[in-house]
C-alpha cells in the first residue's frame, strides 16, 4: 500500500537558474517533477521517464544530470541549472546559436538535454573534435534532425564562443537572484 | 552536353531571409531554444487530472476478473476504467487505419504482451501509477 501521508513531505529549497525556491515535496518525486510541475519549468522534457533518453538532462551544482533520476529531496540545498536559464536575457549561448545556425533541431524535444550536455563539454573542453562531441551526447537520443547537424552546432558553437570562458553558472546565478520566486519560465534577467 | 545551374546569390527577403538558397531561420527556433516550446505534456489546464495504463504481463491470457475495488478507494482516484466498462459504452473496440478494429482495453483475453487492461485517473500520475499497483 502506498503512503500518502502528508507528514511524509519534506521541505526543500533549491536554486533553480539563480532563483531560490522554497516547496514541501514527496521523498519520491522526481526532480524532473519538480521543475516541470512545481516551479512550471516545462523546458525540461520528460521522456523515457528510463533514464536512457537524455531530454531530462539539467545541471545539478556543475554537473549534468538526468533529472527523471534524481529526486528532488537529493537537490536540496544544491543549484539546478535548466535550459531556461542557458541564455542571459535576450543573448542566447552561443550553444544554442550553434543550434539554430546549424540546424540542430526540428521537433526540439531532445533540444534542452543536448544544449544543456553540450554547454558543459565546452566549459571543459572549449575546442572539441566530432568524437569527443558524439562521446559527450551518447547519453541523449535525437528522433528527428540527427546526431549530424547537433554535431556541426556544438563545433559552431565551440568556434563562435562569445562569452569568456569561466563565466559559470554561478556568475550568473547572483544577477538572477532579483526574478520573481515561483514564477513560472522566467528568464535570467542579463 | 553539361548545363551548369546558375544559383542566385545573396538574395534577400525584406525581412532579411534568403530567397531559394541558403539558410532560414525557423520561427520556432527562438523558443525552442529557449525551452520556451508547449508540447502536449506541458500544457496545464484548471482542473487537469492525469492518468496511468495498467498493461498485461503476459502474451497471451484470458483476463477473469478485475478487481478495481482498492484502487478506485485511493484518495485522489477519480475514475478506475477497464475492458467491461468501455464494453457497457460499446467502446471497447476502435477503428484502425487499415479498417480493422482493435482493442482500446482487453475486455476476455489479452494477445500481447503490454496490451492496454485498466486505465486510471487521478488527481497526478504518481497516484495513478500507486493505483495500478493495488490489487
Amino acid at each position: 500500500m502506498p503512503d500518502h501521508d502528508q507528514s511524509q513531505r519534506r521541505a526543500v529549497q533549491i536554486s533553480v537558474n539563480g532563483v531560490e525556491h522554497t516547496a514541501d515535496v514527496e521523498p519520491r518525486q522526481l526532480l524532473v517533477h519538480y521543475l516541470r510541475n512545481t516551479l512550471g519549468l516545462t523546458g525540461t522534457h520528460w521522456g523515457c521517464d528510463t533514464s536512457q533518453c537524455g531530454t531530462c538532462v539539467a545541471w545539478l551544482d556543475e554537473e549534468p544530470v538526468k533529472t527523471c533520476t534524481v529526486l528532488t529531496v537529493m537537490a536540496d540545498g544544491h543549484r539546478v541549472r535548466t535550459v531556461e536559464g542557458l541564455a542571459q536575457g535576450a543573448t542566447l549561448d552561443p550553444v544554442q546559436e550553434g543550434f539554430m545556425a546549424e540546424h540542430g533541431l526540428q521537433c526540439g524535444f531532445c533540444t534542452p538535454g543536448m544544449m544543456m550536455t553540450a554547454r558543459h563539454l565546452l566549459d571543459h573542453n572549449p575546442d572539441p573534435d566530432e568524437a569527443t562531441i558524439r562521446e559527450a551526447i551518447s547519453g541523449q537520443i535525437c528522433r528527428c534532425t540527427g546526431y549530424e547537424n547537433i554535431v556541426r552546432a556544438v563545433r559552431h558553437a565551440a568556434g563562435h564562443p562569445s562569452q569568456p570562458s569561466g563565466a559559470s553558472a554561478a556568475d550568473r546565478d547572483s544577477e538572477g537572484a532579483s526574478t520573481v520566486a515561483g514564477e513560472p519560465s522566467q528568464e535570467v534577467p542579463a | 552536353m553539361t548545363t551548369t545551374e546558375e544559383r542566385p546569390q545573396n538574395r534577400v527577403s525584406p525581412a532579411g531571409n534568403p530567397i531559394g538558397f541558403g539558410r532560414m531561420h525557423r520561427k520556432e527556433d527562438a523558443r525552442f531554444l529557449r525551452g520556451q516550446g508547449n508540447y502536449v505534456d506541458d500544457v496545464r489546464m484548471p482542473g487537469m487530472l492525469e492518468s496511468a495504463i495498467l498493461r498485461s504481463p503476459y502474451a497471451h491470457a484470458r483476463i477473469r476478473s478485475i478487481d478495481t475495488s482498492a484502487a478506485a478507494a485511493l484518495p485522489g482516484v477519480h475514475a478506475v476504467i477497464t475492458g467491461e466498462t468501455l464494453a457497457g459504452l460499446n467502446l471497447a473496440w476502435m477503428p484502425t487505419l487499415s479498417a480493422d478494429v482493435q482493442a482500446v482495453l482487453a475486455t476476455d483475453k489479452v494477445r500481447f504482451q503490454h496490451q492496454e487492461v485498466a486505465y486510471v485517473v487521478a488527481d497526478s500520475e504518481y497516484i495513478a501509477r500507486d493505483a495500478l499497483e493495488l490489487r
